[in-house]
């Protein structure tokens, strides 16, 4: 019995142990699954309550905070495909939003980490004209007060920033 | 028992809707070509380790898989084209490796999405967060229990043990009504649950581990229909409804049904969950009932050939601080109908009802570790404890 117990509390130890190793590349604004939105601008602030609010209704907000994305493309169609997900509650302005704040968060962490700003280089991202067919696009047409790229416009397809709600990409479950 | 003369025509009608379904995949992937650019790779995955102890008896593992459990899932998404994407996921836990997901993914508009392969179907709220690492509790719900409740064995299991993993095809889509109101639908042909030709309830290893495939060439239906609305931006309410149909045996002569319903409301930062299953599950009451079952037949002298197992959770997380958050849970599972002479269960209506709080501590990225404790008033056996304590992350 009292090795049983201690061969669980090992397990236990050790599991604890990957997990907290796994969080190490964590930014230092990271409390607990929130963040720390106080030094970011008021916009970006107030879209992170949209993000916290519709986001961790399927999973923990952990999820697209650890992910790992510096693709400003690939945010785009990861917002369009939870915002399809059954029972999201995320509708075209929320989806604009979270857009908006995830972006800004992705550009912090470059800069945290010391790696490239992709917003620094354009050619990285799809333009109209190379970009198939109904895929996302983000237009670099300027920058937000905080330097980050434009988000624009989410849902009808009428906007430039989301792909159109009919060529959307799929859509997956929030769980791993 | 029932029989059902139009079994044929319900495979007939699932086949035609399964070939259908590949045949557009694969008309989409010559058509619809595009630049290997946009493809994406997504990697994801979770991993909780838990330690359930019982303190009220001296061996837990008679009741329950007591002891160290580790569930770990990992998954890769790859976007093919925009309309287009394969999901696969793996996941490790009591019984092994298990495959969780392997699917194409088509989709045409909002409105229509095929998913074809092995995959969760759309049943209830719960399958939307049933990964350890999204839901607030070290265990999950006792409507959905996979094995971490006490007397697992007795009740096995419980309505529809989470994740449901099935091979087949679903269509599904939402509509956005303005900003307020979404609706989504979902409507699947799989495998469905199953059961050798003397159970008399479902066997759920048939549904893992050697043999993926289905046992009685017969495809189970179901569906699912919930509404969201946008009440602000800090409250949200979902109501949601699933049925499932189809047979259990090789013989397709015991069919089971399923139908939940299922509410979700949040209030900032506030989540209350409630659900409601019940399955009605027939069995083979074979040549001689008054030899096999502990009760007589019926007022019209005959033996009962089904049983209904029903079950609620009512669920309410609330984040205290960033790092602190309680979670409150009250649930129960139920068993109406006749048991045989060795079942454990000594009555017709034999229920558990469970009471569970807890608290979580969130770490740094989000790893949480989980505290629980709980109480089982069971109506055939006498009353148990538990405490779960566990660490789960997502990354």
């Amino acid at each position: 019995m009292t090795t049983e117990w201690l061969r669980g509390v090992g397990a236990a130890l050790a599991a604890a142990g990957v997990c907290i190793a796994l969080s190490c590349a964590t930014t230092t604004n990271r409390i607990g699954d929130s963040l720390d939105t106080s030094q970011y601008p008021p916009d970006i602030r107030d879209a992170y309550k949209v993000f916290a609010v519709r986001c961790s209704r399927c999973h923990t907000l952990a999820r697209p905070l650890n992910a790992r994305i510096n693709d400003p493309q690939q945010w785009v169609r990861y917002v369009q495909r939870m915002r399809l997900n059954p029972a999201s509650g995320i509708n075209a302005k929320n989806g604009e939003i979270i857009l908006r704040f995830l972006l800004h968060y992705m550009h912090q962490r470059q800069k945290e980490r010391g790696e490239p700003d992709t917003e620094d280089s354009p050619e990285a991202l799809p333009t109209s004209g190379d970009a198939p067919l109904g895929a996302a696009q983000v237009e670099v047409d300027g920058a937000l007060e905080d330097g980050s790229r434009p988000v624009s416009s989410i849902g009808d397809g009428s906007e430039v920033g989301m792909p159109e709600s009919q060529t959307s990409t799929t859509k997956t479950e929030a769980t791993p | 028992m029932s029989r059902r003369p139009q079994g044929k025509r319900t495979t007939s009608l699932a086949s035609l809707l399964l070939a259908a379904g590949c045949a557009l995949a694969a008309i989409l992937g010559v058509v619809w070509p595009r630049d290997a650019r946009s493809q994406e790779h997504n990697f994801a995955g979770s991993l909780q380790a838990n330690y359930l102890f019982v303190p009220t008896e001296k061996r837990g593992r008679d009741l329950s898989l007591d002891g160290m459990s580790t569930e770990l899932s990992l998954k890769v998404a790859v976007d093919f084209t925009d309309n287009i994407s394969a999901n696969v996921k793996f996941c490790y836990s009591c019984h092994g490796v298990e495959l969780g997901m392997a699917f194409v993914d088509v989709r045409l508009f909002d409105e229509l999405n095929i998913r074809i392969g092995r995959f969760n179907p759309g049943f209830g709220d719960f399958s939307l967060r049933h990964d350890p690492a999204n839901h607030r509790t070290s265990d999950k719900p006792l409507p959905y229990d996979m094995g971490r409740m006490l007397r697992l064995a007795e009740f096995n299991l419980g309505v529809l043990p989470s994740p449901y993993v099935d091979q087949g095809v679903e269509i599904n889509g939402t509509h956005w009504f303005g900003d307020t109101v979404q609706l989504d639908y979902a409507v699947h042909a799989v495998g469905g649950l199953r059961a050798g030709p003397n159970d008399r309830d479902v066997d759920f290893t048939l549904m893992r581990s050697s043999y993926y495939i289905d046992n009685n060439s017969e495809p189970a239906l179901g569906g699912r229909v919930s509404l969201t609305l946008n009440l602000s931006e800090d409250v949200l309410l979902t109501l949601g409804g699933s049925g499932m149909w189809g047979h259990l045996d090789p013989k397709r002569q015991n069919e089971y049904w399923i139908v939940g319903t299922d509410l979700y409301l949040r209030i900032a930062s506030f989540d209350l969950h409630a659900e409601y299953l019940a399955r009605r599950t027939e069995f083979d009451v074979g040549e001689s009932p008054n030899e096999t079952f502990r009760f007589g037949p019926g007022k019209d002298g005959k033996y009962s050939n089904f049983f209904i197992k029903d079950g609620f959770y009512v669920e309410g997380n609330l984040p205290v601080s960033a790092r602190f958050e309680l979670v409150a849970r009250f649930d129960g599972l139920r068993r109406l109908g006749n048991v045989t002479l060795n079942s454990p269960l000594r009555s017709k209506n034999s229920m558990v009802l469970r009471y569970t709080a807890g608290f979580n501590i969130i770490l740094e990225g989000s790893v949480r570790l989980k505290f629980s404790g709980e109480f089982y008033d069971f109506t055939d056996f006498k009353d148990e404890i538990t405490i779960n304590a566990g660490v789960a992350a997502a990354f």
